[in-house]
């Protein structure tokens, strides 16, 4: 009778079966990189900060404050590449959309597939690093901090912002937005005077550039850090999803064969009564 | 007292130890650090740094970047440091034919400064690389 539903669902679980075995397989290349990845962080942070300590000494040794200059923002966005990953970009492009409505946007700057394809249409100029790299580094994110600069000195913009995912702990990814330029102003903490080479002028122009470069990195890292453990996380739901559904789906192909059987005992006994008269 | 010294990349903290003399080169020209050196901030060349720590002279190809003299401490914050035994020559002669290639093409003034420094780089490896 229902020999059809009976296979139909056959299919089903076989279909998902194969489903299950592909999110296990990206959970595990997810959990592979994790580790490298998150060790990279740690060294990525503690260069952002000695680049910071660098940066103030610097600033507080300048004879004048620099003077802002240009008016508009550029706005950095950091995502991911590729989706699977539960809201992970869906989350950046949430604080991404605030931030434009909040700043001065004239100018925007995408990394990632997800970013450039939300923020295309958008009517703000933008370039796009997309699949850029697969782990950032330091010459990735200096090609894209060259870019920033060239744009802001031709669009005459002085704030440079970047929403990226900060990465907190594993369960917890947090997109998180940073005002970079215009400087925020040191506290000076000590009276010592620092001997510069060369000029303080020079030294510091080239201080803040390799600092944006860190904070940059540091950016790209976090995000990719995230990225990793939001597709972890993901896949193994899904993968436990599927196994759920493989169990249901097992128990009703059992109900139904068994009731099959019974129905056909049925017929023949009944058969067989009708023969004997 | 010795100057409490780190060189801190991108890619982790090269050394970390108790330097008696550091020497360098800034973009002024060689110069070197002793104990209780007055705090200074000084933007590095593409070259070779020494650290003489007690167990030792240590050498490494530093790429640039900055010293830190704080009060307490001595911090090199760099693209990249190598040990000499780290070189690769035959690898950083093919890189260095390379880099000269991409700096003839390169077009912007950003592209052709990344360029540069690249190829300073190189050649720097293969100084240090053959020297040992």
């Amino acid at each position: 009778m229902s020999k059809g539903k009976l296979r139909a669902i056959k299919k089903r679980i076989e279909s998902t079966n194969s489903t299950m075995q592909i999110t296990r397989a990206m959970e595990m290349v997810a959990r592979a990189k994790i580790n490298k990845t998150q060790k990279g962080l740690r060294f990525v942070r503690q260069y952002e900060q000695s680049m910071e300590r660098a940066l103030k000494r610097a600033y507080l040794g300048l004879e004048s404050r620099p003077e802002l200059s240009g008016e508009g923002d550029l706005l950095l966005v950091v995502t991911a590449d590729m989706g699977l990953a539960g809201a992970f970009n869906a989350e950046i492009l949430k604080l991404a959309e605030q931030e434009l409505k909040k700043l001065n946007v004239k100018r925007l700057v995408t990394v990632g597939v997800k970013a450039e394809s939300y923020f295309k249409k958008h009517g703000v100029e933008l370039s796009a690093f997309s699949h850029f790299y697969d782990t950032p580094d330091l010459d990735e994110a200096a090609i894209i901090v060259d870019d920033i600069m060239d744009a802001m000195e031709a669009n005459n913009l002085g704030g440079l912002s970047m929403v990226y995912s900060n990465f907190k702990t594993p369960l917890a990814q947090v997109p998180k937005v940073v005002n970079i330029l215009p400087l925020k102003p040191f506290e000076r903490t000590e009276n010592d005077l620092y001997d510069f080479e060369p000029d303080i002028e020079l030294l510091y122009r080239d201080i803040l550039y390799s600092w944006i470069v860190s904070i940059v990195l540091r950016g790209l890292y976090e995000t990719k850090v995230g990225e990793l453990y939001a597709r972890q996380n993901a896949m193994k739901n899904a993968t436990e999803n599927a196994s759920n559904m493989i169990e249901r789906l097992t128990l009703v192909r059992n109900k139904l064969r068994q009731s099959n059987i019974t129905q056909e005992i049925i017929e023949v006994v009944n058969g067989a009564e009708a023969l004997n008269g | 007292m010795p100057l409490k010294t780190s060189i801190v990349t991108p890619y982790g903290i090269v050394w970390e130890g108790d330097a008696e003399y550091i020497s360098f080169k800034s973009v002024e020209g060689e110069i070197g650090f002793l104990p209780e050196r007055a705090p200074a901030i000084m933007k590095l060349v593409v070259d070779v740094v020494e650290i003489r720590a007690i167990d030792g002279v240590h050498t490494f190809a530093v790429h640039g970047g900055y010293i830190l003299q704080e009060r307490d401490k001595t911090t090199i914050i760099t693209d990249a440091a190598e040990r000499p035994e780290e070189i690769n020559v035959e690898r950083a002669k093919q890189r260095l034919k390379r880099a000269e290639e991409l700096l003839e093409i390169s077009n912007s003034r950003r592209e052709r400064a990344r360029n540069q420094a690249k190829l300073q780089r190189h050649m720097l490896r293969i100084k240090l690389g053959s020297e040992r």
